[in-house]
C-alpha cells in the first residue's frame, strides 16, 4: 500500500473508530466498513467527507461483491468499501414490508435478493430481476442488472416504486414510495438505478411484484446451424401472438423460450411454437426457471443494446469474428447480446474488424460489465451518446449528491466537464 | 384590445417571424383560454402563447424568451387537473398543439416516434394497421397529449397490467432553457450514463420543453373481453377485486363506479348500458391469447359472484365494448349534470386500505354537506373521490379543498399518495410535507436545479418553496420480517 494511501484509509479509520464501526479486509484485498445501522453510516459517510477532517479516502458501497468490477473498475488502495450487508439486522431477511395483498415488497438495499425471491415465492409472487446468484437487492439495481425476465416485466427499474438512499454528503433522502402508481414529487430513484453507486448508496428500495403464474413451461429447441439463423427463428417466434412468449433468448444455436400463464394457453402456445422450431427438451415449473437463471450467468460479459432488427446482423458478425456461439446470448426482444470477454480478447482483431462497424451503422451501444479490451473500452467510449446537456447536468447533480467527490467513479468521461 | 405588456413590439416580431402568425396569440382575448388548466380553481394571464411547430422553432422561440427575460409555462393540451400548466403571471406559454406529427411507427422494433403534441387516442390509432397500440390510456385521451403525458407520467385503467407512461418512453427530445436540444434516452435496451429519463418522465414540465416522444408498443392482444360486474354495495365491490389479486388473477383493467357516477352516466348522452339498480359497477378487461382470456373471464366471475355480485354481463365485440369503456372514460364529464364543477380528486393508497380511504372521504363530503361520488382504477389502489360543487359559491370552494385535504391526509396516513397520475402541480404543492421532510425536498431542488439553475420552466410548482414544519411526516412502518 502507498503512503498517500495509507494515510487516506488511516484517516478514515479514525472516523470509524470514533464511531465504533468495524473496518475488515475480505480475500480480495478489499478494506470494507461495517456500519450497524445507516444512522452510524450517515455520520461515517459525513465525516470522512468534512472539510475540518479530510482524510483523502474514497468510498464505494458493497454488496456482496458479485458486480463491484463492472461498478467500480476504479478501486484501489484508497477506497474504501462500505458494507450494505451490514446493515441488515443479522438473522433477517433484509424485508422491512412485504403485505401480499399490495403486491409490494420493501427491503434493505443489503438484502440477499435471492431470499427476497423466495419469501415473495410463498406469498405467490415473483420478483424481478430474475438472476442467479448471490447478489444483493441494492448491489443489482445500482449496477443496472437485468434478468432472463426481461423479456416479460421489462427492466428492472420499470417496477422500482421508491428508494431511500444515503448520498455522498451524509445525507438519507427518499423518493418515490410503497405504491404501484404514484406520481408524487420526482423520481429521484430512477437516477440511482444503474449509478453503479456513485450518486448515494441504497439503504432501501420498494418494489413492485408481478403475480406467479399458473403455468410455466420451459422449451428448447434443436440445433440450427448457426446462431444468427436461430436469432432470425426466434424474431419471427416474437412477432407470433399465438406464441406470446414471456421468456425468449438464443444461447448457442439453440432457442430457450418461457411459455407462461394460465394452463390451457400455455398447452396452445406451445403446439404454435412447434410450427417454428423443433423441440429438444422441456421443463416446468420454478426449478426449470432457477435453471435458466443460472444458464444465463455468463460471468464477465460485454453488453451490446442494439434493436430487434438488428440482432441477427450482429450475431452473424460475432459467428463471422470466430467468436463460438456457446460464448454469447442473445435476448432478441430486449435487443441484448451478451458476449463473454474472455472470447472477445481471444478475437480481438476480428471483432474490431466485423463487429464494430456494425455496431457503429445500427447505432448501438456497448457496455463493459468487467475488464475488456482497450480497442473494446475505447469503442465504448466512442458509441456512448451522452451529450452536452447531460454532462451539465451529471456535473451538477453530482455536486449536489456528492459534494466531496467521496463516491464518484474515476476515469468515467461523462462525468467529466 | 391591448397585447402583452411585458414583450417588446420587436421580441413580438421576431417570434412571428420563427413560429408564424398563428403560433404568436398576443392579444389579451387569444390569451384567455391559456389562464388555466383542467384545475379551474387557479387562473392567471400569461403575457404570450407561442406554438411552435417543430422541435427547431421551440429551441428559437425559448432564446427569444430568454433574453427577453420571460419565464415558460409548456403546456400540452390543458387538461391537467393540478395547476401544472397554470401561467405564472407574465410568464409565456409555450404550447404543443400544433406538434401534431406522427413521425415514424417501426413495427419490428415496437417503437413510434412523435411529435409532442400528438394526441393519445390518435397515436393508437395510427398504429392499428402495425397490429400494435399504446397502452397508456388515460380518460383524457381523445384529448391530452403524448408530451403532457410524459409530463405528468400520466396512467389509465390499462395502466394496472402496462404500467403508467413511464414504462413506455424509450427516449425524449428535450430543450433547455438555453434552447439547446437534447435527446434523452435511447431506443435501445440500455442507454449509457445516468438514467435521466426517469426523472424526465413526471417532471411537470419543471425541467425542459418536451418536443418529441419515442414511446414503445405493445403488441395487440389476439383476444378482449369486457366484463361488467353489478354488486349491490361498493363495499363487496372492493372486497371482490381484492379477492381477485390474491387469487392471482391478472386482468389488464379493474374500474369501479359508484352509484352516483352510475345515474350520471346513465343520464347522460353517454348510456353505457350500466344498471340502475346497482350501488356499484365493476369494469374488468381481459387480454390476451383466446384460452387465456377465457380462463380469466370465467375466474373473475366466479369470485365476483363469490363476493355478491347479482350479475355479471361478457362482451367481446367491439361496439359493445366501447360503449362500457365510454361510460367510464366519460364519467368525469357525465357528473356535470349535477353541478357545474367537479373537483376530481386524485390519490392513491395500498389496495388493502381503499375501503378505508372511501369511509373517510364519505364522512367527510357528509359533514361538509357535499356531493360525493367515486370513480376508481381498483387494480391499482388510485382513487378519484369526486365531489361536485359551484366554484362560484366561496364557502362551498372552502369546504371542497377542506374535504380533499382531509382524504390526502387520511391516504397519508394509511401508507398511500398524494397523487396516483394527476401529478402534484399547483393543487398539492402544499401537501408534500405530508409525504417528505425537508431533505427529501431539497434533494429534489438539487435535481431541479440541475437542470435549470434559474428555475426558468414552470417555477412555483410541485414542490413547495419553503421548508416543511418540523414533525409533518409519519415515517414508514417497518414491519419485522
Amino acid at each position: 500500500m502507498t503512503m498517500d494511501a495509507r494515510m487516506s484509509l488511516s484517516g478514515a479509520a479514525e472516523v470509524c473508530d470514533a464511531l465504533s464501526i468495524d473496518i475488515v479486509t475480505d480475500g480480495s484485498g478489499r478494506h470494507i466498513a461495517v456500519p450497524s445501522d445507516e444512522v452510524v453510516a450517515a455520520q461515517m459517510v459525513e465525516a470522512i467527507g468534512s472539510p475540518e477532517r479530510p482524510s483523502g479516502a474514497r468510498l464505494a458501497p458493497l454488496g456482496t461483491g458479485s458486480s463491484f468490477g463492472w461498478c467500480r473498475p476504479d478501486h484501489d488502495e484508497e477506497t474504501l468499501c462500505i458494507s450494505t450487508c451490514g446493515m441488515v439486522p443479522e438473522g433477517a431477511s433484509g424485508i422491512v414490508e412485504y403485505v401480499p395483498g399490495d403486491g409490494v415488497i420493501t427491503a434493505f438495499g443489503g438484502a440477499s435478493i435471492a431470499e427476497l425471491r423466495n419469501a415473495v415465492r410463498v406469498g405467490g409472487h415473483r420478483l424481478t430481476p430474475a438472476i442467479a446468484g448471490t447478489a444483493t437487492l441494492g448491489g443489482v439495481l445500482a449496477a443496472g442488472r437485468s434478468g432472463i425476465d426481461r423479456c416479460a416485466f421489462g427492466p428492472a427499474r420499470h417496477h422500482v416504486l421508491g428508494m431511500r438512499v444515503l448520498d455522498g454528503g451524509g445525507r438519507i433522502t427518499r423518493s418515490g414510495g410503497r405504491l404501484v402508481k404514484n406520481v408524487t414529487g420526482f423520481d429521484l430513484f430512477r437516477l440511482h438505478v444503474g449509478a453503479r453507486g456513485s450518486l448515494g448508496i441504497i439503504l432501501e428500495v420498494s418494489m413492485r411484484l408481478m403475480p406467479a403464474p399458473e403455468t410455466e413451461l420451459i422449451v428448447h429447441s434443436t440445433a440450427f446451424a448457426t446462431a444468427a439463423e436461430a436469432v432470425a427463428t426466434a424474431l419471427e417466434i416474437r412477432a407470433d401472438r399465438s406464441v406470446a412468449p414471456k421468456i425468449l433468448c438464443v444461447h448457442g444455436t439453440k432457442i430457450v423460450a418461457g411459455l407462461i400463464g394460465r394452463e390451457r394457453q400455455v398447452s396452445a402456445a406451445r403446439r404454435a411454437l412447434e410450427v417454428h422450431v423443433g423441440v429438444s427438451f422441456e421443463e416446468s415449473g420454478e426449478r426449470a426457471m432457477d435453471e435458466l437463471m443460472v444458464e444465463a450467468d455468463l460471468g464477465n460479459t460485454i453488453r451490446l443494446s442494439t434493436r430487434p432488427s438488428q440482432c441477427r446482423e450482429l450475431a452473424e458478425a460475432l459467428e463471422s469474428a470466430g467468436i463460438d456461439p456457446s460464448a454469447f446470448r442473445v435476448e432478441p426482444d430486449a435487443a441484448l447480446i451478451d458476449v463473454r470477454t474472455d472470447a472477445v480478447r481471444e478475437h480481438e482483431a476480428a471483432f474490431m474488424d466485423s463487429v464494430a462497424p456494425k455496431l457503429v451503422q445500427s447505432a448501438s451501444t456497448l457496455t463493459l460489465q468487467g475488464s475488456a479490451p482497450r480497442s473494446v473500452s475505447d469503442l465504448a467510449r466512442s458509441l456512448s451518446r451522452v451529450a452536452a446537456p447531460q454532462r451539465t447536468w451529471t456535473n451538477r447533480i453530482y455536486t449536489s449528491f456528492d459534494p466531496h467527490g467521496l463516491l464518484r467513479i474515476r476515469g468515467q468521461h461523462q462525468f467529466s466537464a | 384590445m391591448s397585447h402583452s405588456p411585458s414583450l417588446s413590439t420587436a421580441a413580438l416580431k421576431e417570434l412571428v417571424s420563427i413560429v408564424g402568425d398563428r403560433g404568436v396569440l398576443a392579444e389579451s382575448t387569444a390569451r384567455t383560454a391559456y389562464e388555466s388548466d383542467g384545475f379551474m380553481l387557479e387562473r392567471e394571464s400569461p403575457a404570450v402563447v407561442v406554438l411552435p411547430r417543430s422541435t427547431d422553432e421551440a429551441a428559437r422561440a425559448i432564446k427569444v424568451l430568454r433574453r427577453e427575460g420571460l419565464i415558460v409555462v409548456p403546456r400540452g393540451a390543458g387538461t391537467g387537473l393540478t395547476g401544472g400548466a397554470r401561467p405564472t403571471n407574465g410568464c409565456a406559454v409555450l404550447g404543443t398543439a400544433r406538434m401534431r406529427e406522427v413521425l415514424e411507427i417501426n413495427e419490428v422494433d415496437r417503437y413510434a416516434r412523435v411529435q409532442a403534441g400528438v394526441v393519445n387516442v390518435h397515436l393508437t390509432g395510427a398504429c392499428k394497421g402495425h397490429g400494435l397500440f399504446y397502452a397508456p390510456d388515460p380518460s383524457s385521451q381523445t384529448a391530452c397529449t403524448i408530451g403532457g403525458n410524459v409530463g405528468n407520467n400520466s396512467g389509465g385503467p390499462h395502466c394496472f397490467k402496462y404500467g403508467s407512461t413511464t414504462r413506455h418512453v424509450l427516449d425524449v427530445t428535450i430543450v433547455d432553457s438555453s434552447g439547446e436540444v437534447s435527446v434523452v434516452g435511447d431506443k435501445n435496451a440500455d442507454p449509457a450514463g445516468l438514467d435521466w429519463l426517469g426523472p424526465i418522465v413526471g417532471s411537470e414540465g419543471m425541467l425542459g420543453l418536451i418536443t418529441e416522444v419515442t414511446v414503445r408498443l405493445v403488441p395487440a392482444p389476439e383476444e378482449t373481453e369486457t366484463i361488467l360486474v353489478m354488486f349491490e354495495s361498493l363495499d363487496a365491490c372492493c372486497e371482490a377485486v381484492a379477492a381477485m389479486i390474491a387469487r392471482r388473477l391478472e386482468p389488464s383493467a379493474i374500474e369501479i363506479l359508484d352509484r352516483l357516477t352510475i345515474e350520471a352516466v346513465e343520464a347522460s348522452v353517454l348510456r353505457a348500458g350500466y344498471p340502475a339498480n346497482a350501488e356499484a359497477v365493476m369494469l374488468v378487461e381481459v387480454e390476451g391469447g383466446a384460452h387465456e382470456v377465457e380462463a380469466t373471464s370465467a375466474d373473475i366471475v366466479v369470485v365476483a359472484m363469490e363476493y355478491g355480485a347479482f350479475d355479471t354481463r361478457r362482451t367481446t365485440d367491439p361496439a359493445e365494448r366501447k360503449r362500457l369503456w365510454a361510460g367510464r372514460k366519460g364519467a368525469f364529464g357525465a357528473m356535470g349534470r349535477i353541478a357545474p364543477d367537479l373537483y376530481v380528486a386524485d390519490v392513491v393508497a395500498p389496495r388493502s386500505k381503499m375501503r378505508e380511504i372511501i369511509k373517510v372521504a364519505t364522512v367527510a363530503c357528509n359533514e361538509r354537506g357535499l356531493k360525493l361520488s367515486n370513480v376508481f382504477h381498483a387494480g391499482d389502489g388510485n382513487l378519484h373521490p369526486n365531489i361536485s360543487y359551484d366554484r362560484r359559491e366561496p364557502d362551498e370552494v372552502r369546504r371542497v379543498l377542506e374535504a380533499g385535504r382531509i382524504i390526502m391526509e387520511a391516504c397519508v396516513a394509511a401508507g398511500g399518495s398524494l397523487t396516483g397520475e394527476h401529478g402534484v402541480g399547483l393543487e398539492k404543492q402544499g401537501e408534500m410535507c405530508l409525504v417528505f421532510g425537508n431533505e427529501d425536498l431539497a434533494a429534489m431542488h438539487d435535481l431541479r436545479r440541475a437542470f435549470d439553475p434559474d428555475a426558468f420552466w414552470n417555477p412555483g410548482k410541485m414542490i413547495p418553496i419553503h421548508g416543511c414544519p418540523e414533525v409533518q411526516v409519519k415515517p414508514l412502518p417497518i414491519v419485522s420480517p
